[in-house]
C-alpha cells in the first residue's frame, strides 16, 4: 500500500516579543546561540530531520514576529499546525499572563478541526537567569493543568537545557496530531483516464 | 460586499490548489515526475490572480508553499525519481506560463543546491535574474520571497556547508540577498503608481499591508553568519541606506528604517551611529523620525546598560545623538506640508499645524533623549543641561526668547527664578507639548541631584509655562524628590528648590483667585509640600536648621491658607531636632574631639518654634495651642537634661497656649477640647516648673474650665482639672482635688435642673471619687462614696423613667465593681464600710427594665 514517503509535521512558535522564539529554534536546529536580539519580521521556519518512534519525520519549524506590527499581513501559517509551541520569558511575568490571549489567537486564526484536543506545549524560557526569575514552576504548571494538561518545560536557549527534550516531545504530539487530523481529501472530480493508474483511496499516513 | 467577493475568490482558488495537490502528491507517491510537475503547475497558476487583497493572496500562497514542500521533498530523494538535477533543471523551464515556471525553478533550484551538482552561487544568480520576469508588483513580491524563504539555508555564508571556491563566498550570499531586497523594494514602490488616482488610498492600505515581504529579506540579511560588524558597516549598511534614500518614498524610508533598527544587532549600531543617524538626518521631510529614534535608543539604552564596554572606543554616543538632533531642530519652520501619507505623521523638525507652529514632535524626541542619556550617563549634569539647552533654543524659536525683560535668568537669585509668571516669552507653551515640557524638567530629580537645579535652562526652561502647568512641573517636581528619596541636604539646593516650586509655595500674578480653587486638591498639593520637611537630613544639625528656616521662610509667604497645612510639620520637625542639638552642646562642653558647638543654639531652635506657633494663632489657633503645648513638653525634657535651664521656657510655652486659648478659641467645642490638653500637658507631662508658676498656670486653667458656656462641660472641665492638683507629686494639694469634685457635683446639681439627660454627670463625678478614694486621698472618705451612691441611685431611677438605658448602665458598672471589690478574699478594707446591700434592692427593681 502505498503511504506518503515523507512525514511533514509544522509547528507553530508564538509568544510575546523578545521571549526567545527565535533563540530555542535556532538551538534546537542549529545548535547555536547568540545574545544579540533581533527582531523576527514576518514568519520564517527552519526545517529538521528527527526520529521520533523509529519513524523518520521533517520538522517545520514556524518562528514568529512576537511584535504586532511585523506581522501585517495576517497569519495564514498558523494554518495546518499540527502543533502550537507557547513560548514566555520565566523573567517577565506578562509574557507569561500573555499566553491566553496568545492560545487564543491561535485557535481563532488556526481553526483547527479539534481545538479542545489540539497539542500545545508551553515552553518557559530563559531558565539560565534563574536569579531574574519572576514566574514560579508553580504558576506556570498550575496554568498548563488547567488547559487540558498541556506539558510544561523550562528552557534555556542559551545553555540548551531541556531544549531537545521539550522539542521531542512537540514532535511527538505534533506526530499524534498528524494522525488524528490527517486530511482525507477527496476531489470532486475524478478524471477516468486510460494513462492513470488505478485511482487508489486516498489514505491517511498510516494505518 | 467586497470582502465576500474575496471570501469566494479564496474559496474558489483553494478548492483547486487541493485538488491539484491531491493529484501532484499521488503522482509523487507513484514517482511519476511529469504528472507531479503538471499538477504542481497547476496548483501555482491560481497565484496568477490580481483579484485577492495582499492578505488573501498571501493565505493562498501559504497553502502552494505548503504542499510545494512535498515537491521539493521528492526533489531532493533522487534515488527516488532517478533525474540529474541538471535536466530537472532545465525541464521545468518548459513550463509554458511564466509564474508557475519561475516557482518550480526555485523549488527545483533549492533542491539543485543542495545536490551540490552546481556550485550554489551560480544556482542563485541565475534564479535572481530569471525572477526578473515578473514585474507584477504583488505577485513578484511572493515570488522573491519565495524565492529567499526556500534558499535562505542554502546560501554559500560564512562557514555554510555550500561555501568553497566555487560554490561562493559570503559576498555571493549577500549579493543574492541584497539584490532581492532591491528589486522588492522596487517592486514594492511601484505599487503607489498603478492603477487610478482614485484608488490611492487603497493600494496604500495594500502596499503597507505588503510591507512585510521586503522586511523579510532584511531580515534574512542580518542572519548571515557572514554578517560581521566590519562587513555590516563596510559593505551592507551603506548599499541597504542607499536603497532606501533612491526609493524616495515615505513609507518605504519609514518602514526600512523601523526595519534596520528591529533587525540588525546592537553591537552593530553602535558600530553605525553616525552613519545611520546622518541618514536619517537626509530622509524625506515627512518621515516620522521620532518613533525610529525613540526605538533605537531604547535598544541602546538597555543593551548599553548590560553591557557597558560594548561601546566601540571612540564612540560618543551622546554627542552623536545630540549633533543629529540638533540638526533637527535648527530646521527652519516648514509651510504647511502637504498631505502626508496615512499613519505618518511629521515631526522632522518643527511641524505648522494651521498658524500654530506645534513643536510637540520634537519635545517628544527630548524626553526620550534624556531619559536614554540619563540611562546611559547617570552622572553627567552637564548633559541634561545640554538637553534642555537644545529645548530652550526650540521653544525660543517659536514662543520668544525666555529672557524678556525685567526677569533674573540667574538661577540663583532667590525670588524670580522659579516664578515663570513675570516677563518672558511672550507666549506660553499650550497644549500637548507641555506634559512634555513637565517631563522634561521632573525627569532628572529621579536619579540626580537638586544640584542640577543651578543650571540656568532649569529656570529658563519654566519660563514658557503658564501658572497651571508650572504648578504640575512643581508637583512632579515635589513627587519625584520624595518618590526617590532624594535628600534635601544642601541648604542652597534647598532654597533652589522651593523658588522653583513657587507655584506651590505662594500666590503669583497669574495665580487663580481663591475661590476657582478644588479645596481638595489644595490641599493635597499642600501635603505633598510638607512632605519635603522630612526629606531634609543632614548630619550637622546647623545645616538641618538653616534648611528648616529656608522652608520656613518660604512657608510663611504662602498666606493662612498654605500655612494652616505647612507650618504644622514644620514645627514638628524642628521640635524632633532639638534633642540632637542639645546632645551636641553637652559633648561639646565636654571637650568630645570633633564636636564644634552648635551656631544654631536650643535657644534659636525654640525661639523659631515660639515664632512659628505665633504665626499660626489667628489662623489655626487650636494647631497653634497643640504646637505650644508640645514645644512645653521639649522644653521639658531639655529641663531634665539641664535642670532648671529651660524653665523659663516651658513656663512660657504653657502660658501662650493659655494665651491662645484665651483670645483665639471662640467655639465651645474647641474650648473644652483646649482644656483637656492643657491639663494632660500640665498634669502629666510638665515637671520643671517653679511651684508659684505651675500654681498660677492650674489655677487658670481651673478657672477656664469653670468658665465654659455649657454646664456639663464645665462639670467634665472641672474634674479633669482636679488632676492638676494631683498627678505631679511636687504640687499634690488634697484639698484642692477635692474642691474641684464638690464645685463639679454642684455644677451637676445645677445641670440636672435644666435636664434630666445630665444624670451621666452623677455617674462620672461617683467614678472621679472612687478613684481618688483609691488612690488615697484622704480627703476623699467612704461617706462621701456612699452619699454619692445613694444620689446616684435616686438619679439613674428618673432616668429609668425616661428610658435612659446608658445612666443606668454606667452606674451598674461602678456598683458590679465595687461589690467584686467587696467580695475578694481578702476583701478589700477600703470598703468595709461601704454598704451596698441597701442600694441593691433598688437596683435589682429597677434594674429589671434595662
Amino acid at each position: 500500500m502505498a503511504s506518503r514517503k515523507r512525514v511533514l509535521l509544522k509547528v507553530i512558535i508564538l509568544g510575546d516579543s523578545g521571549v526567545g522564539k527565535t533563540s530555542l529554534m535556532n538551538q534546537y536546529v542549529n545548535k547555536k546561540f547568540t545574545n544579540q536580539y533581533k527582531a523576527t519580521i514576518g514568519a520564517d521556519f527552519l526545517t529538521k530531520e528527527v526520529m521520533i518512534d523509529d519513524k523518520l519525520v521533517t520538522l517545520q519549524i514556524w518562528d514568529t514576529a512576537g511584535q504586532e506590527r511585523f506581522q501585517s499581513l495576517g497569519v495564514a501559517f498558523y494554518r495546518g499546525a499540527d502543533c502550537c509551541v507557547l513560548v514566555f520569558d520565566l523573567t517577565n511575568p506578562k509574557s507569561f499572563e500573555n499566553l491566553d490571549s496568545w492560545r487564543e489567537e491561535f485557535l481563532v486564526q488556526a481553526c483547527p478541526r479539534d481545538p479542545d484536543n489540539f497539542p500545545f506545549v508551553v515552553l518557559g524560557n530563559k531558565l539560565d537567569a534563574e536569579g531574574q526569575r519572576k514566574v514560579s514552576h508553580a504558576r506556570a504548571s498550575t496554568w498548563c493543568k488547567t488547559k487540558c494538561s498541556i506539558p510544561f518545560f523550562e528552557t534555556s536557549a542559551k545553555t540548551a537545557e531541556n531544549v531537545e527534550d521539550a522539542f521531542t516531545e512537540i514532535a511527538r504530539r505534533a506526530l499524534k496530531q498528524e494522525h488524528t487530523d490527517d486530511q482525507i481529501y477527496l476531489p470532486e472530480t475524478l478524471t477516468l483516464n486510460a494513462n492513470q493508474p488505478t485511482v487508489q483511496q486516498p489514505t491517511g499516513g498510516c494505518c | 460586499m467586497m470582502e465576500q467577493e474575496q471570501e469566494r475568490l479564496l474559496d474558489e482558488a483553494t478548492a483547486v490548489v487541493k485538488e491539484q495537490a491531491f493529484y501532484m502528491k499521488r503522482a509523487i507517491d507513484n514517482e511519476n515526475i511529469r504528472d507531479a510537475l503538471k499538477h504542481a503547475s497547476n496548483m501555482i497558476c491560481e497565484l496568477r490572480t490580481s483579484l485577492l487583497s495582499p492578505k488573501n493572496y498571501y493565505d493562498l500562497y501559504m497553502q502552494v508553499f505548503q504542499e510545494l514542500q512535498h515537491l521539493a521533498g521528492f526533489f531532493t530523494e533522487r534515488q527516488r525519481h532517478s533525474r540529474k538535477m541538471s535536466d530537472l533543471y532545465e525541464s521545468v523551464q518548459h513550463a509554458g506560463n511564466i509564474l508557475p515556471r519561475l516557482y518550480l525553478l526555485i523549488t527545483v533550484g533549492a533542491s539543485y543546491i543542495k545536490s551540490k551538482e552546481a556550485p550554489a552561487k551560480d544556482i542563485l544568480k541565475d534564479m535572481t535574474e530569471l525572477c526578473k520576469g515578473v514585474q507584477h508588483p504583488m505577485r513578484g513580491l511572493f515570488l522573491r520571497y519565495y524565492l529567499t524563504q526556500m534558499c535562505k539555508d542554502k546560501l554559500p555564508d560564512t562557514g555554510s556547508e555550500y561555501e568553497s571556491e566555487e560554490g561562493g563566498s559570503v559576498n555571493d550570499a549577500f549579493d543574492f540577498l541584497l539584490t532581492n531586497f532591491t528589486e522588492a523594494t522596487r517592486l514594492w514602490a511601484r505599487i503607489q503608481h498603478s492603477g487610478s488616482a482614485k484608488e490611492r488610498q487603497r493600494r496604500e492600505r495594500e502596499r503597507h499591508d505588503l510591507r512585510v515581504l521586503v522586511g523579510a529579506n532584511l531580515v534574512r540579511l542580518s542572519q548571515l553568519e557572514g554578517m560581521t560588524r566590519d562587513f555590516y558597516a563596510d559593505v551592507a549598511l551603506p548599499k541597504i541606506l542607499e536603497e532606501m534614500a533612491s526609493t524616495k518614498d515615505t513609507m518605504a524610508q519609514q518602514y526600512l528604517l523601523d526595519c534596520i533598527i528591529q533587525v540588525f544587532s546592537d553591537e552593530c549600531h553602535l558600530r553605525t551611529l553616525d552613519q545611520f543617524l546622518s541618514a536619517c538626518m537626509r530622509v524625506l521631510p515627512s518621515v516620522d523620525l521620532k518613533p525610529i529614534l525613540v526605538n533605537l535608543m531604547k535598544r541602546l539604552a538597555n543593551f548599553v546598560s548590560a553591557n557597558p564596554d560594548a561601546v566601540p572606543e571612540g564612540v560618543d554616543i551622546f554627542g552623536l545623538f545630540r549633533r543629529h538632533l540638533n540638526e533637527l531642530i535648527d530646521r527652519p519652520v516648514p509651510a504647511p506640508p502637504p498631505a502626508t501619507a496615512p499613519g505618518a505623521t511629521a515631526i522632522n523638525g518643527p511641524t505648522d499645524r494651521g498658524s500654530q507652529v506645534d513643536p510637540s514632535g520634537l519635545l517628544e524626541l527630548q524626553v526620550a533623549f534624556l531619559t536614554f542619556t540619563l540611562t546611559l550617563y547617570p552622572e553627567r549634569v552637564d548633559y541634561v543641561d545640554l538637553i534642555l539647552g537644545s529645548t530652550v533654543t526650540l521653544l525660543s524659536r517659536i514662543y520668544g526668547s525666555p529672557s524678556g525683560p525685567g526677569v533674573a535668568t540667574n538661577g540663583k537669585d532667590k525670588e524670580a527664578s522659579g516664578g515663570g509668571g513675570e516677563g518672558g516669552p511672550k507666549r506660553k507653551l499650550e497644549g500637548k507639548g507641555v506634559d512634555s515640557v513637565v517631563e522634561l524638567l521632573a525627569t532628572p530629580l529621579k536619579s540626580l541631584s537638586l544640584s542640577i537645579l543651578e543650571m540656568d535652562h532649569y529656570t529658563n526652561l519654566m519660563k514658557f509655562l503658564n501658572f497651571r502647568t508650572r504648578k504640575q512641573v512643581a508637583i512632579s517636581m515635589v513627587r519625584t524628590v520624595l518618590a526617590a528619596g532624594t535628600p534635601l541636604d544642601e541648604p542652597d539646593a534647598v532654597q533652589r528648590f522651593f523658588s522653583f516650586i513657587t507655584p506651590l509655595i505662594r500666590d503669583e500674578e497669574d495665580s487663580p483667585l481663591d475661590e476657582e480653587v478644588d479645596a481638595e486638591e489644595f490641599a493635597s498639593e499642600q501635603q505633598q509640600v510638607c512632605r519635603l520637611i522630612h526629606a531634609i537630613r543632614h548630619d550637622d544639625t546647623d545645616q538641618v536648621f538653616a534648611m528648616y528656616t529656608t522652608a520656613r521662610n518660604a512657608f510663611g509667604k504662602g498666606g493662612p491658607r498654605r500655612m494652616v497645612h505647612t507650618l504644622p510639620p514644620t514645627v514638628a520637625a524642628a521640635l524632633q531636632l532639638i534633642p540632637r542639638i542639645q546632645q551636641r552642646e553637652i559633648d561639646a562642653a565636654s571637650g568630645i574631639e570633633g564636636v564644634a558647638p552648635p551656631s544654631y543654639t536650643l535657644k534659636k531652635v525654640f525661639q523659631f518654634v515660639h515664632r512659628t506657633c505665633t504665626e499660626l494663632v489667628s489662623c489655626a489657633p487650636e494647631v497653634a495651642l497643640r504646637l505650644f503645648l508640645q514645644a512645653a513638653v521639649m522644653a521639658n525634657k531639655c529641663d531634665a537634661i539641664n535642670p532648671g535651664s529651660f524653665e523659663p521656657i516651658c513656663y512660657e510655652f504653657v502660658t501662650q497656649a493659655l494665651v491662645c486659648y484665651e483670645e483665639e478659641l471662640s467655639d465651645s467645642r474647641a474650648q473644652f477640647q483646649g482644656i483637656l490638653m492643657m491639663v494632660g500637658t500640665l498634669s502629666s507631662h510638665v515637671t520643671c516648673l517653679e511651684p508659684d508658676n505651675y500654681d498660677t498656670l492650674a489655677a487658670n486653667i481651673t478657672q477656664h474650665g469653670a468658665k465654659l458656656l455649657k454646664k456639663p462641660d464645665q462639670c467634665r472641665a472641672i474634674l479633669v482639672c482636679s488632676h492638676l492638683f494631683w498627678n505631679n507629686p511636687l504640687r499634690r494639694n488634697p484639698q484642692r482635688v477635692l474642691e474641684c469634685l464638690q464645685k463639679a457635683l454642684k455644677i451637676a446639681d445645677v445641670a440636672i435642673q435644666s435636664s434630666p439627660a445630665h444624670v451621666a454627670l452623677f455617674v462620672e463625678i461617683l467614678d472621679k471619687y472612687i478613684y481618688y478614694y483609691e488612690q488615697e486621698n484622704h480627703h476623699i472618705t467612704v461617706s462621701y462614696i456612699s452619699h454619692l451612691m445613694e444620689l446616684c441611685n435616686e438619679q439613674v431611677t428618673y432616668a429609668d423613667e425616661d428610658s435612659m438605658t446608658e445612666p443606668r448602665k454606667n452606674f451598674n458598672a461602678t456598683l458590679n465593681y465595687l461589690k467584686k471589690k467587696k467580695a475578694q478574699l481578702p476583701p478589700d478594707a477600703k470598703y468595709a464600710e461601704l454598704d451596698l446591700d441597701k442600694l441593691s434592692t433598688s437596683t435589682l427593681n429597677n434594674g429589671v427594665g434595662s
